[in-house]
């Protein structure tokens, strides 16, 4: 029965967004997706204990040896992953239980809630499925279904953040659903372990093959995860989305595409191989350019989602510099990366959402005093940020420093500056916001303490999200050990 | 036995602070009680006498200032103690009544003590560290009592005092340092193990060690700071300030070159030339100057000179230097006591007149007979008339330099007899002229006035001093007779010793063929030259040394000043190196952002313009080609930006300037760049991007791989 | 029973939280801030007597994140100067920022960063000075703009872009290190073992990271522009900034770095120390330098204290314990000179609002008690025996010299003569000038600023007459070293 969790978590998804269809009252709808998601939380937690206790999961459905026979891979990595995935999502949820009225017309709340259990079965589909056809599927329904979260509110710019994120995925996919081919077409398997046992075999005899494969499939999981250069459809779609929705996209949807280009690279082919070629400098350079034209398009935004949009999209530097490491440590610290920022980046989304509805008014500089009017809400923001900083102890400065290291390690000394020059620019950008809030006579005059305070339970969810941050930077080791 | 040496430096220093206290209820307890911790100082050292009449006391704290107190007495210092207690009891008799109406009496009382009780520390501590904290005490000390007066003339001298006063301080410091490292001791009686065995750096040592002292001991050419500090300072404050405290000067050279340095040769030889130096510097200078308490001070100066020879002849003769080492004590205790005598007689008539200026006062005391005579006995002492305390120790120095000059040849000698007989002669003529002037010559403006100022408090000290001055003169072996134990400090054996006649004939001539010469000059120069028709027809004094070059206005002021200034330039560029280069970098990428240039230089449409301008050239009208505008445009830019540095402000500027211009035809990068992001962010524009990436990708692959 | 380690840097950090949650009135707010930095004075105390040097970790997050205090002598001395200072400072800082009762951020964040402080002093490997290095800066940010004008901002944004360059330098350094020696722990002599090392021109690029990173806060040239732009802060703060908190922070962590981290053995093998002198000997030229420029009193202070720092860096630049000593010294007698110049500059200010060096004509007939104390405060800072300064310039020179390094002792006296000739200058003014003094009214400031003043001063004097016992103490951690 246990082993059989990650399917049922993906079947109880699925069924109860189907069934929300059917049911008109927005209050039981919310609270079926809230069961939905607790329950998912709480087997993925089982299942987290299970792997712990007794190794890697392998769970086929069908024959593992015929072509479509699923099967799901759950190794510590996939188990955390799919722990924390859970856990932020449904922080989403509650958060967006009191805020998503303001957001989206009351017709259409089922639809979000749908929307959102269909993502995140796909997402966790993604992360446990062991063979690239089924990880393409997930990957499409997931695409779709956040296409779908940010269209919800029908706005001219969200339309064309649509079609942009559409488009752009599109093409992602079909790079990705090329490469598969290609893959399938000199391996004739589908399943991650086969394939690499062939590959690992005969990857000398079609050389330039293998090329393409890791080419296709980097720029369009690239794509998909806005790796630097691929990133323009992100700012638009992440800022333009409700604040739920795009806490989601920007915390989890795009880590998802990355944890499968690491599938892809690391469990496909292997780390001996993947070493021979140029590819991993490729990725490490494109993570670079990511951390710092991240951060610098960040300080050049006006609007408060933009920069923290953008500010996602340094932080996926971060994690494909890890991974462009091309060393185990390199990998876990990456996937380490996405945990941590998963909590942090949700959290600051969720809070910026608040700000927005606050003082109803997107503009970075119409925060100013801020601290005054919500002083808790701005501090909870400021612990986010000093996460994205690097102070010590947080996730982010556990990160940075643990890259370092392996860069230290492989002997690529240099690069360390790339990474303290991109947390100086991300002073650069989060401080003021968190100084005009706070500080500044007439930023503050005028504004009337705790004029616009957020009730307690409102807040909640952004709460437990900042401690499960606190508590990622405390258990570091112990996580980065698992993996 | 040995706590009395604590004791007369803590017993003063704890009644000041009660006196100051006292002071500001009422100002008669506070002179009393002043004048009674002098007092009683004084007969504790009085008392002391006994115990180093034959050997030497010391007393010694470990655990003060991390390196300790140590202090010790023999009869060399012992000499120079009694001076101290004396002179300063005396003088606080003086200046209470001195003092009487001006303001901040009390600051003053307070630090006319504490430059008591250091001064007296300097000359008792056995450890140089201590000698060099109470010097700086004592320095620090002494400073208001110089700006006492708080006008212009105080303030700059004070600001001269105190600027030299310091660096002599570092100066000696960083001597201490050398000491210190090289000789792993402070003890000044260890340190004269060590020091001279040393190389050439004991010379650097010594020489630091010298230049510190002798700015105190008014040694030329770093004297400038007295003549400025003695006129301004009241008269009890510059009294003190030439009766003791360029002694402690002298002792500190006299302690390095005798003792640290074991009389070097080279050193002494320097003593003798800086002493005739001193002697000649301050005796010309003061002939001139028409404020008395100046010519004073140069006469301090010249006198010092006598003490530099004797040091000089000290260290030269070395055990054999019985002579020298008499006179030269004898001349800083009779110097001590008649140029105290001369600044309190001065004193009385500021006091009185609250005038310096000779042309003033002349005639002033010409019926005052209590304070003619004293000043008379004064400047007899001074010049060295038979029968005065001045005479003898003139007399010895005299005798010990005939006597080293023995051994030279006959040119040399006669002209150093003779250089010495004029110093000494212009003694008389200075001393002269002031006596003349003030208390000889004829003015009806002073006719039996002012007499009842004159009081008794002020007088008695002046006549004590007096006193002392005959006393000693006519029975001039007291010295021998209380201070002999001094010779064995200086390891001078005995056999040498042998008791000079003062009064044979051969002396007393030479000490009148002196004073005569000295009369000569003050008859056939002074007289003539420096006297000058001044209004109401009396010849007044001139002072043609006003636009002599002075050594503080053209030497060292100007060099200080230019490499203060080189200094500060360069530090200046080191404090906002960081921010400068920040700002012109920032402020030229804004420049280069903003500059516009011809977005199409199409070569036909320049040529035709080219054209079209030469055929209006033709026409002598002016053209207007667009090369012309841009560089129009460019001149304005430059001004808006060079001149304000303000980024936002620049910007606006901008903004108006593009305004003027039709906007397609000229671009700028900010432009192009607003455009191009706008792009970027469009559909296709992402979509080229993903192809170009995807491109890129593969061919790096393919290529760095095969 | 470890555990009490922990709480002279916990309890100010919680009363400040207190503050912000029970918002006392003035009244209320004084007592606890009083109480607060006099309990935790006595628990500091407490720690320096009883404990003996034994590491108590807090939290160990993994090999490098390990957060533990090591209270050795050095940190003794450092947070018993901490917290003593503290406690006058409070007194001070109550009457300066007046009655209004919205003070309650700002006395938050002045407990908070007594705590960090102490945290610094205490903590006993570099990662975890590091963090309280990096929260330092946080909590003082506040404290500089306290008044919240424009300029007050962009001195604060200065202070911050420059803290946190410093603090990135710093991190490079310290993950440079780690890498090569697993270790971070405060070790007398330094933490690497082989002598002669391997790669020399690695550790000089380590060594040239953290002392240039940790140089920012102790306003090395050319990264001390901050300090007379965090001038805009009230007195109290910068007078903390100057003299304990923030710049001694710095050097005390350069210390640790130096002695404890690296090795001096190390350094000097490596030939980095050289290049620092030089950066040192023209921070102590300069500070003099511009401050006898300043017209400004509390500038003139400033750039003092750059030129003092430098006093103290020469001790961690020339090896020699002579110049440990003197630079250890003049870190503490620093600070209780600089405090009370500021305190006396800060009560002109509040009192008569005077900050220009030509308005305090007379002053010292107004406020002779003040005055006095600065006049001893200066001339203790000149280094006139028998004052401290002077005690702690003695050995500064002393160990130049010991290396056979003349130009220290000239630069040392050449700016002590530029040190009286920026002080002096104020003295005169104060006491020689203006009306004379019988037609002054005297006026005090009140107790709660003057008794502080003057028991600083006092302080200032009897530590120059018998600095012994601090001495011995320093000499005990010295031995370990050389």
């Amino acid at each position: 029965m246990i082993e059989l969790i990650p399917f049922i978590n993906i079947l109880i998804l699925i069924i109860f967004s189907f069934t929300i269809i059917i049911i008109k009252k927005d209050k039981i709808v919310k609270f079926m997706s809230l069961i939905s998601n607790l329950a998912v939380f709480i087997l993925s937690i089982f299942l987290l204990i299970q792997v712990l206790d007794n190794g890697t999961l392998l769970l086929n459905l069908g024959k593992s040896s015929s072509l479509l026979g699923i099967q799901f891979y759950v190794g510590p990595m996939e188990a955390v992953l799919s722990v924390v995935f859970t856990f932020v999502m449904l922080m989403i949820l509650w958060f967006s239980y009191s805020s998503i009225e303001n957001e989206i017309s009351k017709s259409r709340i089922s639809f979000f809630y749908i929307l959102i259990n269909l993502l995140l079965a796909s997402l966790l589909g993604v992360i446990y499925s062991n063979d690239l056809f089924n990880s393409y599927v997930f990957i499409e329904v997931s695409t779709l279904s956040a296409c779908g979260l940010i269209i919800l509110k029908d706005k001219k710019e969200n339309i064309k953040a649509t079609i942009k994120y559409l488009i752009m995925s599109t093409i992602g996919s079909g790079l990705v659903l090329m490469a598969i081919a290609y893959v399938y077409s000199i391996t004739g398997h589908l399943n991650i372990s086969s394939i690499n046992e062939v590959i690992i075999s005969s990857y000398q005899n079609h050389n330039n093959a293998v090329l393409i494969i890791l080419g296709l499939f980097t720029v369009g999981l690239g794509i998909k995860s806005a790796v630097f250069p691929l990133h323009s459809w992100l700012p638009d779609a992440h800022s333009s989305a409700p604040t739920p929705a795009s806490a989601a996209l920007s915390a989890l949807v795009i880590k998802v595409y990355v944890f499968m280009l690491i599938k892809v690279l690391f469990r496909m082919f292997s780390y001996e191989i993947i070493n021979d070629f140029i590819i991993m400098d490729i990725i490490l350079l494109l993570g670079s350019m990511g951390m710092i034209f991240g951060s610098i398009m960040a300080i050049f935004q006006k609007e408060l989602k933009r920069m923290v949009a953008y500010s996602s999209v340094a932080q996926m530097g971060y994690i494909v510099f890890g991974i462009g490491l091309g060393t185990v440590s390199g990998t876990a610290i990456a996937v380490y990366h996405i945990i941590g920022h998963a909590v942090t980046k949700s959290s600051l989304f969720l809070i910026s959402g608040l700000f927005i509805e606050k003082t109803s008014s997107k503009k970075i500089e119409d925060l100013k005093g801020i601290g005054k009017e919500m002083p808790i809400t701005l501090g909870l923001f400021t612990i986010g940020a000093f996460s994205m900083v690097g102070i010590p102890i947080l996730p982010g400065f556990i990160s940075k420093w643990y890259l370092s290291l392996t860069c230290i390690e492989v002997g690529r000394v240099p690069l360390i500056l790339i990474i303290l020059a991109s947390s100086l620019l991300n002073v650069l950008y989060y401080f003021p916001i968190i100084i005009n809030g706070y500080f500044g006579n007439e930023n503050l005059e005028g504004k009337i303490y705790k004029s616009k305070k957020i009730e307690l339970k409102r807040l909640m969810p952004v709460f437990l999200l900042v401690i499960a941050m606190i508590l990622i930077g405390a258990f570091s080791s112990r996580l980065i050990d698992l993996f | 036995m040995n706590r009395f040496l604590l004791f007369i430096i803590l017993f003063p220093t704890v009644t000041t602070f009660i006196s100051y206290f006292v002071g500001q209820k009422n100002e008669n307890y506070r002179n009393l009680i002043n004048i009674f911790s002098a007092f009683i100082n004084f007969i504790v050292i009085l008392l002391l006498y006994k115990y180093i009449k034959n050997d030497s006391l010391t007393y010694e704290i470990s655990y003060v200032m991390g390196t300790g107190l140590n202090l010790k007495l023999d009869t060399f210092r012992y000499v120079f103690v009694f001076i101290t207690g004396f002179i300063w009891f005396i003088v606080n008799i003086y200046s209470s009544q001195y003092l009487i109406n001006y303001i901040h009496r009390n600051r003053y009382h307070f630090f006319f003590m504490i430059t008591y009780v250091s001064t007296l520390g300097i000359f008792i501590s056995e450890n140089i560290l201590n000698l060099f904290t109470f010097f700086e005490i004592m320095s620090f000390a002494s400073y208001p009592l110089i700006i006492h007066d708080e006008d212009e003339e105080a303030h700059e001298a004070g600001t001269t005092y105190m600027s030299m006063a310091v660096a002599g301080g570092l100066i000696l410091l960083m001597g201490i340092f050398l000491t210190f490292s090289y000789t792993q001791t402070l003890n000044i009686s260890e340190i004269s193990k060590i020091l001279p065995s040393l190389g050439f750096v004991k010379y650097v040592i010594s020489g630091l060690l010298i230049i510190g002292f002798g700015i105190k001991a008014g040694l030329v050419p770093l004297h400038i700071w007295l003549p400025k500090a003695h006129p301004a300072a009241p008269t009890p404050a510059s009294a003190v300030l030439s009766g003791v405290l360029v002694k402690t000067g002298i002792y500190g050279i006299m302690v390095t070159i005798i003792f640290l340095m074991n009389s070097d040769i080279y050193l002494s030889n320097l003593m003798l030339v800086i002493g005739f130096l001193n002697i000649f510097t301050g005796g010309i200078l003061a002939l001139f100057p028409v404020n008395i308490k100046k010519a004073l001070a140069y006469s301090t100066i010249s006198q010092l000179g006598y003490i530099f020879l004797g040091i000089g002849l000290i260290g030269i003769f070395k055990e054999h230097g019985y002579l020298a080492l008499y006179g030269t004590i004898y001349h800083i205790f009779n110097h001590a006591v008649f140029k105290v005598l001369l600044f309190m007689g001065m004193g009385i008539i500021y006091m009185i007149t609250h005038e310096l200026d000779v042309n003033k006062l002349y005639g002033f005391g010409r019926f005052k007979p209590i304070l003619k005579t004293t000043f008379f006995i004064g400047l007899c002492a001074i010049i060295g008339m038979p029968g005065f305390n001045g005479y003898l120790s003139k007399t010895l120095i005299h005798h010990s330099l005939s006597e080293y000059l023995h051994n030279y040849g006959f040119i040399f000698r006669v002209s150093l007899e003779i250089l010495f007989t004029l110093g000494s002669a212009l003694t008389t003529a200075y001393l002269l002229k002031l006596y003349m002037s003030l208390f000889v010559e004829d003015n009806s403006k002073y006719y039996a006035s002012f007499r009842k100022h004159i009081n008794k408090r002020a007088l008695f000290p002046m006549v004590i001093s007096s006193f002392i001055i005959i006393y000693i003169g006519i029975n001039p072996n007291l010295f021998e007779k209380y201070f002999f134990n001094i010779y064995s400090i200086f390891n001078i054996n005995y056999d040498y010793i042998h008791s000079i006649k003062f009064y044979s004939l051969s002396n007393i001539a030479s000490a009148l063929i002196t004073i005569s010469l000295g009369i000569l000059i003050y008859k056939k120069y002074v007289l003539k030259k420096l006297k000058q028709k001044g209004e109401n027809q009396h010849l007044d004094y001139i002072d043609i040394t006003k636009n002599w070059i002075s050594l503080e206005n053209n030497i060292y002021i100007p060099v200080l000043k230019t490499a203060y200034s080189i200094l500060f330039f360069l530090l200046k560029i080191s404090d906002n190196l960081l921010i400068s280069i920040a700002k012109i970098i920032s402020y030229s990428f804004t420049y280069l952002i903003y500059v516009d240039f011809d977005r199409y230089p199409n070569p036909l449409e320049f040529f035709t313009s080219s054209i079209h301008s030469v055929y209006k050239k033709s026409k002598n009208i002016s053209n207007s080609s667009p090369v012309k505008k841009t560089d129009e445009a460019k001149i304005k830019i430059k001004r808006n930006f060079i001149p304000n540095k303000d980024f936002q402000n620049s910007k606006k500027k901008i903004n108006e300037i593009k305004s003027f211009k039709n906007s397609e035809r000229y671009s700028s990068i900010k432009k192009d760049v607003d455009v191009k992001k706008h792009k970027m962010n469009s559909i296709t524009y992402s979509i080229y991007l993903i192809g170009i990436v995807l491109v890129v990708i593969l061919l790096s692959l393919i290529i760095f791989n095969t | 029973m470890d555990i009490f380690i922990l709480i002279p840097v916990l309890l100010p950090i919680i009363a400040g939280f207190s503050l912000l949650v029970f918002k006392p009135n003035y009244n209320k707010r004084n007592l606890i801030v009083i109480s607060t930095t006099i309990i935790n004075l006595i628990f500091v105390l407490f720690v320096v007597i009883l404990k003996k040097d034994t590491s108590f970790h807090i939290v160990r997050i993994n090999e490098f994140l390990d957060l533990y205090f090591m209270p050795d002598n050095v940190g003794k001395i450092f947070a018993a100067l901490v917290s003593t200072l503290w406690v006058f400072t409070v007194f001070y800082a109550i009457d300066y920022m007046g009655k209004n009762s919205n003070l309650n951020k700002f006395f938050m964040f002045f407990l908070i960063t007594e705590g960090i402080t102490i945290g610094i002093a205490l903590s006993g490997n570099l990662i975890t000075l590091y963090l309280f290095y990096e929260l330092l800066t946080l909590s003082t940010f506040p404290l500089v703009i306290e008044k919240g004008s424009e300029k007050a901002l962009q001195a604060g944004k200065k202070y911050l872009i420059y803290s946190f360059f410093g603090a990135t330098m710093v991190l490079f350094g310290i993950i440079l290190l780690f890498s090569q020696t697993q270790n971070l722990s405060f070790i007398p002599g330094g933490v690497i073992e082989s002598m002669p090392i391997s790669n020399p021109e690695f550790y000089l690029l380590i060594y040239l990271l953290l002392f240039l990173g940790f140089g920012v806060k102790a306003a090395l040239v050319p990264f001390h522009s901050w300090l007379p732009s965090a001038m805009v802060a009230p007195t109290p703060v910068s007078s903390l900034l100057h003299a304990v908190a923030v710049v001694k922070s710095g050097i005390f962590a350069l210390g640790r770095m130096t002695y404890y981290i690296l090795g001096w053995e190390v350094i000097e093998y490596t030939g980095g120390n050289d290049y620092m002198l030089i950066l040192v000997l023209i921070t102590i030229l300069m500070g003099s330098f511009l401050a006898i420029h300043q017209e400004n009193l509390k500038k003139r202070l400033a750039y003092s204290t750059i030129s003092q720092l430098g006093y103290i860096m020469l001790g961690l630049v020339i090896f020699e314990n002579s110049s440990y000593l003197g630079g250890f010294l003049h870190m503490i007698f620093h600070a209780t000179i600089k405090i009370t110049l500021f305190f006396c500059v800060g009560a002109i200010m509040h009192y008569e609002n005077k900050t220009e060096l030509h308005e305090i004509e007379g002053i010292g007939k107004k406020m002779p008690k003040t005055m006095l104390s600065f006049t001893v405060a200066s001339i203790c800072l000149i280094g006139i025996p028998p004052m401290n300064g002077f005690v702690s310039k003695w050995f500064l020179a002393i160990g130049g010299l010991e290396k056979n390094n003349y130009i220290v002792p000239i630069i040392l006296l050449l700016s002590a003569l530029l040190t009286a000739a920026y002080l002096i200058p104020i003295i005169t003014t104060a006491f020689f000038k203006g009306k004379p003094a019988h037609d002054v009214k005297v006026s005090e400031p009140n107790n709660f600023m003057l008794i502080p003043i003057i028991v600083l001063a006092a302080v200032n004097v009897i530590l120059g007459f018998f600095p012994n016992a601090i001495i011995t103490m320093i000499q005990i951690a010295a031995s370990k070293l050389f």
